[in-house]
């Protein structure tokens, strides 16, 4: 007996699921890499702190709408670029992953949707980044003294993160599609190449924005990752409600407000633009022959 | 319902010809790639599929019989979605190709050849199965028998627990049509199946697919191969393509019928090389000159001598022979096959 093939819900989830575990169990494949993957956070976190201890007196002032500890400003910052980062990422290394191994086409042959197969590879990546975001705090908090103010509110703060987080699945989607707009197979593209040069230099990653000349503020100010980071530890380390960023200045309104617009703004525009520009890639690739490597 | 599961309405597909290596473009930085893309922009067109006609009845076992290079896996690709023909569009399974991918998507199943496509090395053989049973929406224990029934099928029961990188060459693609296995749409696209494989575990792919999915199942199989015997012994109907386009489409039995000579000369050798066969074409009573080769080495293999006088040709083509230094192993006068059919019409043997 024959059928057409079809996915419920379950069958949907079950789906999910699948890529998740698969995910999971190639992550854990290579044992070594779990334990040099954690000394690698150690070391990446007493390399900031001893920044910080040597810095702390110059930015301290820049340093107030936040809490004014250098080293809880870093770890917070560290966990939500990472958390942002995967966001971005996500679409790209899931393509390129099926791409190179020669799943895309298999994919592309079942009965799951895009949004099911982004979805798939990308909870996978997600689940590694909190698992790191844990070891990250643990060692942040406990090893390195990083703390949260008593008036922490985490709640709001995890409603920031998801908002930016999906503004960065949108230009995650714009940049996997330049896998076919400009041929980028081989680990980087355009966009996640000049999003990534900003948040290094001006999302306030690593120190204050307030530091940098106005022009490298403002170039900060075009990714969803400055206002999150703002946003997220004004939230969580307390502080006062002074504007730090160019917009602030602006925009009449105080500047937790102001960054929740600007994240709704970006996710707004960019998740129906990185959808549509990722499905036209897809189509670009069927017309062109490059869902595989292979004709 | 109707009785056509398959037709194409002029379907054609072009690429262009890139100079530069995929694996040079393809891994490079983005910037590189992109020069080189807008470079590549006036790079001339080849087309794959050109102008195909083709309908293929419900039930039927049909048959793309062609060397490589004639475009038969390209146009498989475009009917189950792959790629986007350029001209033209298909009905399959009642669904327009173009307008409807979707719902074709869910009519098709498509093995495709190529021993490591699509499987992840950190999972075993089963483990591979049961991503794919999942991402087709098996229930999973529905996934578990046919698992069990599709490893039987292809002989791997003993190896589900080991992991790709472990299993042969052969072992891997009987992986790819496990995978195959595993769901049962109307319409099945096989791409070479038995390609790689030893003749035993051929025989019993061919049988399955014949017995199982064809008589049992009633499943519209389109299967391309360019192994002759394979598209005889199982296809109602093969249709024959070269450089794109069919030139040649109906039952095994009609299209052997229809040929000019009955009986072909057939000279087993070694060193059988493209100037010999020349040689050989230029005799006089020779019209039609084909090979197989069956020893890439060796260069040892079948010539196919359609011819309308045997004895003259016979001493002729001997002596040809040893001059470019063959070796003659065996010589009969054989029956007609789909070989012939492709021979007469294009005037070059399959393995050419």
């Amino acid at each position: 007996m024959t059928e057409e093939l079809s996915l419920d819900r379950k069958a949907t989830l079950r789906a999910i699921w699948i890529f998740v575990k698969r995910d999971l169990k190639i992550w854990t494949y290579f044992k070594a890499n779990f334990i040099i993957d954690i000394v690698d956070m150690f070391w990446e976190l007493a390399l900031y702190t001893i920044i910080a201890l040597v810095a702390e007196e110059s930015v301290r002032c820049s340093l107030t709408p936040y809490g004014g500890d250098y080293v809880s400003y870093i770890v917070l910052g560290i966990v939500f670029n990472m958390i942002l980062g995967t966001s971005l990422s996500a679409a790209y290394s899931g393509t390129m992953s099926a791409f190179w191994s020669g799943r895309l086409e298999l994919l592309m042959l079942s009965p799951i949707s895009t949004p099911v197969f982004i979805l798939g590879t990308s909870i996978g990546n997600y689940i590694r980044t909190f698992l790191n975001v844990a070891v990250y705090l643990i060692f942040g908090v406990f090893i390195f003294g990083a703390k949260t103010s008593a008036t922490a509110n985490y709640w709001l703060a995890l409603l920031y993160i998801v908002v930016a987080a999906a503004a960065c699945t949108g230009l995650g989607l714009m940049a996997a599609s330049m896998i076919y707009f400009v041929d980028a197979r081989g680990g980087q593209d355009p966009i996640r190449w000049i999003l990534n040069v900003i948040v290094g230099l001006a999302a306030g990653v690593y120190y204050p924005l307030s530091i940098l000349p106005e022009w490298v503020q403002w170039l900060g100010s075009l990714i969803p990752h400055t206002y999150a980071l703002d946003a997220c530890r004004r939230l969580l380390l307390g502080g006062t409600a002074t504007a730090t960023l160019p917009i602030h200045k602006i925009l009449p309104f105080n500047p937790l407000t102001t960054n929740l617009l600007v994240l709704l703004l970006f996710a707004v525009m960019t998740l129906p633009i990185g959808w549509r520009m990722y499905n036209r890639a897809l189509k670009m690739a069927k017309k062109y022959g490059r869902l595989s490597r292979w004709v | 319902m109707s009785d056509v599961a398959i037709k194409t309405f002029g379907l054609t597909k072009r690429f262009r010809k890139e100079k530069i290596p995929a694996g040079v473009l393809g891994r490079s930085h983005w910037l590189l790639s992109l020069t080189l893309k807008l470079k590549l922009r006036k790079a001339e067109e080849f087309t794959a599929v050109d102008h195909v006609n083709l309908e293929v009845k419900r039930g039927e076992l049909f048959g793309l019989l062609g060397p490589n290079g004639a475009g038969k896996t390209t146009l498989i690709k475009c009917l189950s979605t792959l790629l986007i023909p350029d001209e033209g569009t298909a009905i399959i399974n009642g669904y327009d190709l173009l307008e409807e991918p979707e719902k074709v998507k869910r009519s098709i199943n498509f093995l495709g050849s190529g021993q490591w496509v699509g499987f992840d090395w950190a999972l075993t053989v089963r483990e591979n199965l049961e991503f794919f049973a999942n991402l087709y929406g098996l229930s999973p224990k529905t996934a578990k028998e046919r698992i069990a029934e599709a490893l039987n099928i292809v002989g791997l029961k003993d190896r589900a627990d080991e992991k790709p990188h472990r299993l042969s060459a052969g072992m891997r693609q009987k992986m790819l049509l496990a995978k195959g296995f595993l769901i049962r749409t109307p319409i099945f696209f096989m791409d070479e199946p038995t390609i790689g494989l030893d003749p035993v575990s051929a025989r019993e792919i061919r049988r399955y697919i014949k017995e199982k999915l064809h008589d049992e199942m009633g499943e519209t199989i389109l299967l391309t191969t360019h192994y002759m015997q394979e598209a005889q012994q199982l296809c109602d109907r093969v249709a024959i393509m070269d450089r794109g386009k069919i030139v040649a489409c109906g039952t095994p039995e009609d299209l052997i019928r229809g040929l000019k000579r009955k009986e072909i000369l057939e000279v087993e050798a070694v060193n059988i090389g493209p100037e010999l066969l020349d040689e050989v074409r230029r005799i006089d009573s020779v019209e039609n000159v084909g090979s197989r080769i069956e020893d890439e080495v060796m260069a040892s293999g079948v010539i196919r001598v359609h011819t309308y006088d045997v004895e003259s040709a016979l001493p002729k083509v001997l002596q040809a022979i040893d001059r470019r230094g063959g070796k003659v192993l065996h010589v009969s006068i054989s029956e007609p096959n789909l070989e012939d059919v492709f021979i007469e019409l294009t005037g070059r043997g399959l393995g050419e």
